[in-house]
């Protein structure tokens, strides 16, 4: 009976809690026009899109999609739905001093996660600028600074709420910067040295997937330098490296992603280095994140190019945008975009950049980077396309919570 | 097999350089004033050299038996100071090494030494060996070692690892911790802590040095191989200059039972006994004198004022003040006078370092068996004048000066005047003239220092006011359109025996006189080349008076009018250039007259006196016999160009040059550069087919003369000479060879002198020339005795006869004291064709006759110089005159004086 | 292909005139970069065979030979020979009549194909230039235009150990793409680096090769005891250290080297060459030294510079091969007189019959630059014309080590042929086709870099749009300056590129081939676009 008392009354909690908040859990959007970005590049014009439980429960044309009863409906006819953009390349999700640990010229110990602070001003101009989901990287000032973590914008709840993925990326920068090290090192050493790096790391993955097999006897000691990297040797991870003239992005491919067989996202890949697309559309894991510099100017041929047109031309499509946020503020992703349009790029494209194509970068698009059913309620209200500079954010949904209202107060 | 006759011979000119001469030998032998070997002193002392080595030092009377023999050259200063090759045993030829090890035994200062350096800068200062130092900055910088300024590559360094370098001065405190950069520069490899380096304080300074060779015996790569280092037993070098530093560096070394050395030692005046006691070597920087010490709180720095008395035992030597090696010298000369001679204080720059640096028997001496590294110094070294003249290193020349050189001769009595003279004095002596006279002259860098000593007495050369030495047997006559100075060439043995007598300059004149004139040159009688010898080609004019009074002056008169009208087409040449120059300068058209336009024909027709072959003799200079060559020769125009037939020259030679009238200048060009120049020839047609000149090469010169054996019938075209240029500029006159010396007369630039004969000739002679205000000198007879009132009063001079007395009327007449007491000035004659070196004896004849001392002495002098019009060049010791000059040994009229040694031009006549 | 056999045609003028005129500009432009820059996949090598015909061969090795024909299958050389040589009938054929066929020059010494050079890292014996070299070098493209066909590309001047160099051909799109021969040499230093002092450099330089030694004394012994341990044999294991590091020496395998002592072994053993640099006389003394004392005498070679030729006697008794700075001449200014005196260093070493090769100067818009003019340099001083270009061609293979496939024209070598409008020597020769490996890698008449050089016609009165002058004027970018040098640009790091794919499209539409009126405009037109 006492049993049977307490089953009522779990019941009795269960339900009346589900009643309590089944107001707040389904939402439909009705909205003017919505850009899925999803695999068949649906826009579907005068849409409902279903939020429930923070999940995607539903997309259609008004008509073909039924409100659940009970759904808090979101009216905004004039309004175009659009997929959370996805930062690749960001540094303020956690506090500024921890960028770097300059002691190493490769640390790959290291991880943002320890420095993430998930609410601050930087989040909040982010979802304010559409931006929901960020990859949190150290510096370039080493070879190798870390692992990155991905966090939702949302700002709220602790770390382990905002914590999408951690670690998110290997942060690996080439070059361009890490040459400030102490003693000054030129390209033939600092490859050298990720190369030991990267190479002492797949032999302890090697090792360690041995004993996993059976294939050792005693198990190797555990090494937190090392232990990271299994991900990524699994491909279940990705490195984010800092990579940008034509030299450097070509070691990039030939090493990092050819040698060590690491998926990797170009972030910047900006100058000169759309040469290389030869090299980059041979291994069509890679992924290349153009910017913060949208164009480039040809010094012996005297002539202004953008990037992101040059690498479309050069047949890479699995191409995106980053701003390298605070390098260029967090909220103007989407204007990275509409520069990478100026200079001779396609607005749907580049908005894809800004969503899809970075979602599957960082091997989130199971979660993000598109409205399509089963993935995160992250998506914003736009008064247009969010590549034209005219068009504002007016609302930012992050896991189907409102967190960001222009009505309630405007931030751009 | 005589290749060429010419080419060999010019070439062995070259043999004659001193340098050159060095060099090629395997060896020298050299003779000083002064040689002090390091170790002993020897007074006209020398030393063989031979492949670099010193195989002998002595006393040159010692040696000189044995030399007798010897195929080396001998090089002789006579007032040299020899010392060996200074040893620097500090110096900051290397930079402290930058590395931040506080302990570190492997940087090599012999590293950072480079070793085709030019240090020439350095040699110039006597120094030829130095210590290298890894730094005093650390406490133990490594090893120092020990090389020569100079030589080839691979031998310069003595010493690879001389020794280690510790050093215990404030320098060495405050080592910043050592920060090992991980490396590779990956996370997983560990960072350690900065190692700690030590000292720490100043009493840890000995006792981390204790420390490091602790760790070292258990780890023998630490501390840059410190354990191989410190047991292959090297000598241990200590800076240190407080006096505790010193105590520690004695303590140190004591306590590890360890051969070494202090370097530094400012404060060494107060622990001098502990270090003497200790026996320790010291090497005492001396600290510079004075100096701006600025605003720091160090205490000033005075110079050395306490000098150590570290006893005979304790080896002791200088390092310059902040290891300058420019400035050891400076510092020699401070420690100097603490010493109890002079002397001594050279072996603490040479045999101490050498011994303290472990290469005493390389450098450092100039005993037997040394490396031939020595300095020949100008005077004592340590005297503040004193330079290096010359630098030897391994038995070759290192460093000779390259300003001209010059001479100080200190004598204590240089005479002026007869009134006038200096007590103690300088004479300086540059290019060959006298550049300043007085108590205290300057010396120059690098100039020879000439101490004549006591009772020396300095003066001016003799001049023999007539004399036939250079004429050479020739007894032909001459006229005023010979060119007497032609026959002179390089000096030779009688010029040389004459020379050593005193005798410095001759009036050269022709045996006899054609048509009762000639001209006569004033020669030197020492120099290498005509130009050295002869200054002025036509000194005086040369005339004879004789006969009857009335018609004696005929000649005389009827030249002199001659030479007026020519004088005059001069002058009015002169006045209308300077017209010409005048109005071109203001540039006003010159208008060309008519008649003047007008032709001067000179044309000659006759034969091209130049084109043919011929045959030259080549002999006199250095070449030992006479060479003969033939040489093809076309004119064409005034140019000409020749080429030696034979012998056949290994290459070709030809010949091109100008002839002018009769005069012929010419250079030799000779494909490849196996001559040091290029050689000139200066020569004279002399009639029809022969020539005479001279060829030159550098400082040497031959005379050469020359025949035509055949000759190409070519018409010799004189150019049509207009008075005027084309562009208005006027022509000169033809030159007249004969009236050349006339015109000069009657300018007043020469004097004449007169030899008349019969009576009353003297008298008519004189009036005859005073008239014309021309400076005459008569050569009298005992006939003076009538003109002296006459002679006084046109201040004519006389030059006296062979004879000091003469007996007139039973009464005994001495023309010298005659005529000087009347206040005429009177010089001497020899009229010897083989040279004049009875001419102090015929002074001091005139002083047995009673003419003052000094009275003779001016006749042999100035008198004679005023006499021949050369007192401008010759005859005094004046500022500006050449430096002919004489050091006796007491005054030169006196008995028992003695010559000692003869310079003319500067340049000191050999025994 | 298409490409190769298209250059048939009759050969032009030595000013040649590219016949361009019937292509528009901008097309042309576009393959001639594309040519410059990918090249490498254009003709892909194995496949190619080739019959140079018509041209005079100079093989450098032989004697030359007039109206020749040179065969090159799959990048080799396979036959040399008269006009009569069988070709074979699937040879594409170039006719080179009029031409001369002189071997790719071989830049000795350069790290002028590198992004940032290792020139701060002291002693980095385990870097490799692979690591830095950047195809995208104006460098390549320039070596291609002057004649140099393999390039040793080695970095560390400045260092004490400066890594490991390569052999290089000119084009390529990686440096796997580039590289024909990993590990030809270790580059070491005796001249102090920036901030170092002699000391400090030999005391560094000694003190890598005492790590290796006991690094390699510890290898060894612990090999022994591995060794030891696996035989299992009592009577082995006592051996005292000394012995055990003896014996262990002859165990240490391959894998038992580090990266970072890797190519230290390899030298000491034998694997690599020792290059030293001497950046003056004071400093061959300790690399002779260091040679002598490793015994590396057969495989060292001497980089100098500076006065290094003063010490001609040490070196000529070592008897090691040299490699001369691009600063042929040496001005030494007497330290008393002032005087200064001029020695063309090259001499020096021709006289002492040492072995030598020069170097290309590195920068600046002087003729330096040429290989080409610095071996006729070396001809006016005295040196026969075949023996100066045996110099920079086969002279400079054999100091690398690489004559067995480079530096002549030779059945078995490697095609690296150019093909010459005049003597290579003769600054007035123009470079007007480049084999590499048997590929066309650069022609003249597809030089767009090249085309205001020669203009086909008088420029326009008007100046054209500021964008479509491309610098023929003002500045050095890509300025072609008057004297008549081929593009003496400052070598900025900027590369070239193809011209945009989207221009080509749109250039076909707006200017067709077969339009050649009013030339002149038309390519002013295309550039403004």
């Amino acid at each position: 009976m006492r049993t049977c008392t307490w089953i009522l009354l779990a019941l009795f909690i269960v339900t009346s809690a589900s009643d309590l908040f089944a107001a707040a859990e389904v939402h439909a959007y009705r909205v003017g026009k919505v850009v899925t970005m999803d695999g068949d590049d649906r826009v579907i014009n005068n849409a409902i899109v279903i939020v429930t439980d923070g999940k995607i429960t539903a997309v259609g044309r008004s008509r073909d999609v039924e409100v659940p009863p009970g759904a808090t409906v979101i009216e905004k006819p004039q309004l175009w739905l659009v997929p959370g953009m996805v930062e690749c390349h960001n540094h303020t999700g956690g506090s500024s001093p921890d960028l770097h640990d300059y002691i190493y010229l490769t640390n790959p110990g290291l991880r943002t996660l320890e420095a993430i602070v998930p609410d601050g001003v930087e989040m909040e101009r982010a979802r304010a600028g559409g931006v929901t989901t960020v990859l949190t990287i150290p510096g370039s000032g080493n070879n190798m600074s870390g692992f990155g973590t991905i966090l939702k914008t949302a700002g709220t709840g602790s770390v382990e709420e905002a914590v999408l993925k951690a670690p998110g990326s290997l942060k690996i920068a080439q070059a361009g910067n890490p040459e400030r090290y102490f003693y000054g090192v030129g390209r033939s050493f600092m490859n050298f040295n990720t190369r030991q790096t990267l190479r002492k790391a797949m032999e302890y993955h090697k090792a360690m997937t041995a004993w996993e097999q059976g294939e050792l006897a005693e198990e190797p000691p555990k090494d937190l330098h090392w232990e990271e990297f299994r991900a990524l040797f699994r491909r279940e991870t990705v490195a984010s490296v800092h990579t940008q003239i034509y030299q450097v992005l070509m070691t990039t491919v030939k090493m990092v992603a050819g040698e060590f067989g690491i998926r990797t996202v170009l972030d910047h890949s900006t100058f000169d280095a759309w040469k290389v697309a030869r090299l980059v559309n041979e291994d069509q894991s890679i992924y290349t994140i153009n910017g913060p510099r949208q164009l480039h100017f040809d010094r012996t041929q005297r002539r202004i190019m953008g990037n992101a047109a040059r690498w479309w031309q050069g047949g890479v499509r699995q191409l995106g945008i980053n701003t390298d946020s605070p390098v260029v503020p967090q909220e103007e992703l989407f204007y990275q975009a509409s520069m990478a349009c100026y200079y001779g790029w396609t607005p749907y494209e580049a908005l894809k950049g800004v969503t899809r194509i970075p979602a599957e970068a960082l091997m989130m698009d199971h979660r993000l980077g598109s409205i399509t059913v089963g993935l995160d309620a992250d998506f914003c209200l736009w008064t247009g396309d969010p590549i034209d500079p005219r068009s504002s954010c007016e609302m930012t949904i992050i896991d189907g919570h409102v967190t960001y209202d222009a009505n309630g107060k405007r931030v751009f | 097999m005589r290749i060429s006759p010419i080419w060999p011979a010019i070439l062995c000119l070259l043999l004659w350089l001193p340098t050159v001469s060095l060099e090629a030998a395997d060896g020298f032998i050299l003779r000083a004033a002064t040689i002090h070997t390091g170790v002993r002193v020897i007074e006209d002392g020398a030393i063989v050299v031979r492949d670099g080595k010193v195989v002998e030092a002595g006393r040159w009377e010692d040696l000189a038996p044995s030399l007798a023999t010897s195929d080396l050259p001998l090089i002789h200063w006579p007032d040299a100071y020899v010392t060996p090759g200074w040893v620097a045993a500090s110096s900051n030829l290397v930079a402290p090494h930058p590395s931040p090890e506080s302990i570190h035994a492997d940087f090599r200062a012999a590293d950072g030494y480079d070793r085709y350096g030019d240090h020439r800068r350095l040699l110039e200062t006597g120094v030829t060996t130095a210590h290298l130092s890894p730094g005093e900055h650390r406490l133990l910088s490594g090893q120092g070692a020990v090389v020569k300024l100079v030589g080839a590559a691979d031998q310069r360094i003595l010493r690879v690892s001389a020794d280690l370098s510790l050093s215990l001065t404030d320098a060495v405190d405050g080592a910043r911790p050592l920060l090992k950069i991980p490396f590779p520069a990956s996370s997983d490899v560990a960072i350690t802590a900065p190692t700690p380096q030590r000292p720490r304080s100043r009493i840890g300074r000995l006792l981390a040095l204790s420390e490091a060779l602790e760790r070292s015996n258990q780890d023998p790569a630490i501390h840059g191989g410190l354990a191989e280092a410190w047991s292959s037993g090297l000598p241990v070098r200590v800076a240190a200059s407080k006096a505790s530093e010193i105590l520690a560096a004695i303590s140190f070394l004591r306590g590890k039972d360890r051969d070494g050395y202090i370097v530094g030692g400012t404060e060494i005046g107060q622990v001098a006994a502990a270090v003497a006691a200790a026996g320790i070597p010291l090497v005492l920087r001396i600290q510079p004198v004075g100096g701006d010490v600025g605003f720091t709180d160090r205490e000033p720095v005075e110079g050395l004022t306490d000098w150590p008395q570290l006893g005979t035992d304790t080896l002791l030597a200088l390092a310059p003040p902040k290891d300058d090696l420019r400035q050891l010298r400076w510092a020699l000369v401070q420690a100097a006078p603490h010493m109890e001679r002079p002397d001594d204080a050279i072996a603490l720059v040479t045999q101490h370092p050498a011994r303290i640096l472990g290469v005493e028997d390389r450098v450092g001496s100039l005993e037997a068996g040394a490396d031939a590294d020595l300095v020949i110094w100008n005077e004592g070294p340590w005297k503040v004048t004193a330079h290096p003249l010359e630098v030897i290193a391994d038995g070759a020349v290192a460093w000779q000066p390259q300003t001209e050189p010059t001479t100080v001769i200190r004598a204590e009595t240089i005479w002026l005047s007869p009134e006038n003279r200096i007590d103690g004095g300088e004479v300086l002596i540059e290019q060959g003239k006298i550049a300043a006279v007085g108590r205290r002259v300057p010396h120059p860098p690098h100039s020879r220092v000439i101490d004549a000593g006591s009772g020396s007495f300095l003066v001016p050369g003799f001049i023999d006011s007539y004399g036939h030495l250079g004429l050479r047997g020739d007894s032909g006559s001459s006229g005023t359109g010979d060119r007497l100075y032609r026959l002179i060439g390089a000096s030779d043995e009688p010029e040389h025996r004459v020379a050593r007598s005193g005798v410095t300059s001759q009036l050269l004149t022709p045996m006899r006189l054609q048509r009762g004139a000639a001209t006569a040159v004033v020669v030197k009688t020492s120099g290498r080349t005509r130009s050295q010898r002869v200054s002025q080609p036509v000194s005086v004019l040369l005339l004879e008076a004789s006969g009857h009074p009335d018609e004696a002056l005929g000649g005389i008169s009827r030249l002199m009018d001659q030479g007026k009208k020519y004088l005059e087409s001069w002058k009015k040449y002169e006045k209308s250039l300077a017209e010409w120059e005048k109005k071109k300068a203001a540039g006003e058209k010159i208008e060309q007259k008519e008649d003047e336009d007008e032709e001067e024909v000179v044309e000659e027709e006759g034969p091209d006196p130049l084109t043919g072959i011929w045959e030259l003799t080549i002999s006199g200079g250095p070449i030992p016999e006479a060479e003969t060559a033939k040489i093809s020769i076309k004119l064409d125009g005034l140019e000409f160009e020749g080429r030696v037939v034979d012998p056949i020259p290994p290459f070709p030679v030809r010949v091109v040059g100008t002839l002018d009238g009769t005069t012929i200048e010419a250079t030799i060009e000779i494909e490849g550069d196996v001559l040091p120049g290029v050689p000139k020839i200066n020569a004279e047609l002399e009639g029809e087919d022969s020539l005479v000149g001279t060829i030159s090469l550098l400082q040497f010169s031959v005379d050469v003369v020359g025949t035509r054996t055949s000759k190409e019938a070519k018409s010799f075209k004189v150019e049509r000479r207009k008075k005027r240029d084309e562009d208005g500029r006027p022509n000169a006159p033809r030159i007249n060879l004969a009236l050349e010396p006339v015109r000069k007369v009657l300018e007043g630039q020469i004097p004449v002198v007169v030899t008349p004969t019969g009576l009353e000739v003297a008298a008519k002679v004189i009036d005859f020339f005073s008239e014309k205000k021309i400076p005459l000198t008569l050569r009298l007879g005992q006939e003076m005795r009538l003109y002296r009132d006459l002679l006084a009063e046109k201040s004519v001079s006389v030059i006296l006869p062979a004879e000091s007395s003469f007996t007139i009327q039973r009464q005994s007449f001495a023309p010298g004291n005659f005529l000087s007491r009347s206040g005429i000035n009177v010089a001497f004659q020899s009229q010897a064709s083989d040279g004049a070196r009875s001419l102090q004896q015929q002074a001091m004849q005139a002083v047995e006759r009673g003419m003052s001392a000094d009275a003779a002495l001016h006749a042999l002098t100035g008198g004679a110089a005023q006499a021949l019009g050369a007192a401008d060049r010759v005859g005094a010791i004046e500022s500006g005159l050449d430096a002919d000059l004489l050091i006796w040994h007491g005054h030169p009229l006196e008995a028992g004086s003695r010559l000692q040694r003869v310079f003319i031009d500067g340049e000191e006549v050999p025994r | 292909m298409s490409r190769v056999s298209g250059s048939k045609e009759p050969m032009l003028p030595k000013r040649m005139l590219p016949k361009m005129m019937l292509t528009p500009r901008p097309m042309v432009s576009l393959v001639a970069a594309l040519v410059l820059l990918f090249s490498a996949q254009v003709v892909p090598a194995g496949e190619s065979k080739l019959a140079l015909t018509g041209g005079t061969v100079m093989t450098v090795s032989g004697e030359s030979i007039a109206d020749g024909v040179v065969l090159i299958e799959d990048g080799i050389i396979t036959a040399v020979g008269t006009a009569e040589t069988e070709i074979p009938y699937d040879a594409m054929e170039v006719d080179c009549t009029g031409m001369i066929l002189a071997p790719g020059f071989v830049d000795p010494h350069s790290s002028d194909g590198l992004d940032i050079p290792n020139e701060n890292l002291p002693s980095a014996p385990f870097v490799d230039v692979f690591d830095a070299l950047d195809p995208s070098r104006f460098f390549f493209e320039d070596s291609l235009r002057n004649g140099v066909t393999s390039i040793h590309v080695m970095q560390g001047n400045n260092c004490v150990v400066g890594g490991v160099s390569r052999i290089v051909h000119p084009i390529g799109l990686t440096p796997h793409e580039m590289s024909r021969q990993a590990g030809v040499a270790l580059k070491l230093s005796t001249t102090p680096r920036r901030g170092y002092g002699r000391m400090r450099q030999l005391a560094e330089l000694r003190e890598v090769f005492e790590e290796y030694d006991r690094w390699r004394e510890n290898l060894a012994e612990s090999r022994y005891e591995q060794e030891a341990d696996k035989e299992d044999d009592d009577d082995t294991d006592a051996l005292p250290p000394e012995e055990s590091r003896s014996q262990g020496q002859e165990l240490i395998r391959d894998e038992d080297l580090d990266d970072q002592h890797r190519h230290l072994a390899h030298l000491i053993d034998g694997r690599l060459g020792a290059w030293i640099y001497c950046g003056s006389a004071t400093d061959v003394a300790p690399a002779l030294a260091l040679v002598a004392e490793r015994d590396w005498k057969d495989r060292a070679v001497l980089v100098l510079a500076g006065d290094a030729h003063l010490a001609i006697e040490e070196i000529k008794e070592a008897g090691i091969d040299v490699v001369l700075d691009s600063d042929l001449i040496h001005r030494k200014r007497d330290a008393l007189t002032g005087d200064v005196e001029e020695t063309f260093i090259p001499d020096v070493y021709r006289r002492a019959g040492v072995r030598f090769a020069i170097q290309p100067s590195r920068s600046g818009a002087m003729p330096e630059r040429f290989i080409g003019y610095q071996a006729a340099r070396l001809v006016r001083s005295g040196m026969a014309p075949a023996a100066a270009l045996r110099i920079v061609t086969l002279g400079a293979a054999e100091i690398c080590g690489i004559d067995d496939r480079y530096g002549s024209i030779e059945v078995g070598k490697i095609g690296n042929i150019v093909m010459w409008t005049g003597d290579p020597l003769d600054l007035n020769s123009w470079v007007q086709k480049v084999f590499v490996e048997g590929i066309l890698a650069y022609d003249l008449e597809k030089d767009a870099r090249l085309e205001r050089l020669f203009p086909e016609e008088p420029e326009p009165v008007e100046a054209p749009a500021p964008l479509d002058d491309e610098g023929t004027s003002e500045e050095g970018e890509g300025a072609k300056p008057a004297e008549g040098t081929p593009e003496k640009t400052a070598g900025e790091a900027s590369s070239e590129d193809g011209e945009p794919l989207e221009e080509k499209s749109s250039e076909k539409g707006e200017a067709p081939a077969d339009k050649p009126a009013d030339p002149p405009k038309e390519s002013s037109a295309a550039g403004g676009e």
